[in-house]
């Protein structure tokens, strides 16, 4: 699986939502569940499946799928 | 100081500083507070504009945490959105801590999550506060103490 397969994979287990397909724009704009709640169980969730952990500068720069994809390639 | 040690010396890093009530209407709320349970304001109303937020903070006689009242400073406020979504009622709670640094590493270690870096707290001039958010939205302040002796306004 790919990085972005896996994250794909936490999103729809954070949402509860099978139907989610993840593409670099997804992103609180995009998709209305995603609040600040939902924002710390994305990061604890990939925290923990990609064994990560971002810096404060990293999570307020959380705009979109693509902001988390950039923390997981540089890690 | 590690956990152990901070639970066998039962004592804490935090001290509660105050609870955190998100109103439509600071007047109203405070009004209500003071005939209902007698709380007595303490200071007026200030705008914090980092935080997006008019607060008023209110005490009961003799007691030391505050309640403090906050709501939106205007429509693009971050407090509008909860209000909106969750209306009024209890927003956060916020706790006074002599190093505010070491204090967020414990939160990160313990599933919370920093929203932001440590700012000035226009409330609490002269000192910074930060937030936290755990998975379950329970949502947490964090202030500077002033002084190392006891809880200061």
């Amino acid at each position: 699986m790919t990085k972005l397969d896996r994250l794909q994979v936490v999103f729809r287990d954070v949402f509860g939502d099978p139907s989610i397909r993840l593409a670099p724009e997804f992103s609180p704009a995009t998709y209305a569940d995603w609040d600040s709640i939902a924002m710390v169980r994305i990061v604890l969730a990939v925290e923990s499946e990609f064994n990560v952990r971002f810096t404060t500068d990293q999570l307020v720069g959380i705009k979109s799928v693509q902001d988390i994809m950039a923390v997981l390639e540089s890690a | 100081m590690d956990t152990a040690t901070w639970n066998r010396l039962r004592i804490s890093m935090f001290r509660l500083h105050h609870n955190g009530y998100l109103t439509a209407d600071l007047e109203t709320a405070a009004a209500l507070l003071e005939k209902r349970f007698n709380y007595v304001r303490e200071g007026a109303t200030v705008h914090d504009p980092i935080q997006t937020a008019h607060v008023l903070l209110l005490r009961l006689p003799g007691d030391q945490p505050w309640l403090e009242l906050v709501t939106p400073d205007g429509p693009a406020s971050k407090l509008a959105r909860a209000l909106r979504k969750d209306g009024e009622g209890w927003h956060h709670v916020c706790y006074e801590v002599e190093d505010i640094l070491a204090a967020g590493l414990r939160l990160r270690d313990q599933g919370m999550l920093p929203l932001c870096e440590p700012v000035p707290a226009s409330a609490f001039p002269g000192r910074r506060l930060s937030w936290f958010m755990d998975a379950k939205g329970f949502l947490v302040e964090l202030v500077e103490a002033r002084d190392r002796v006891a809880p200061s306004l």
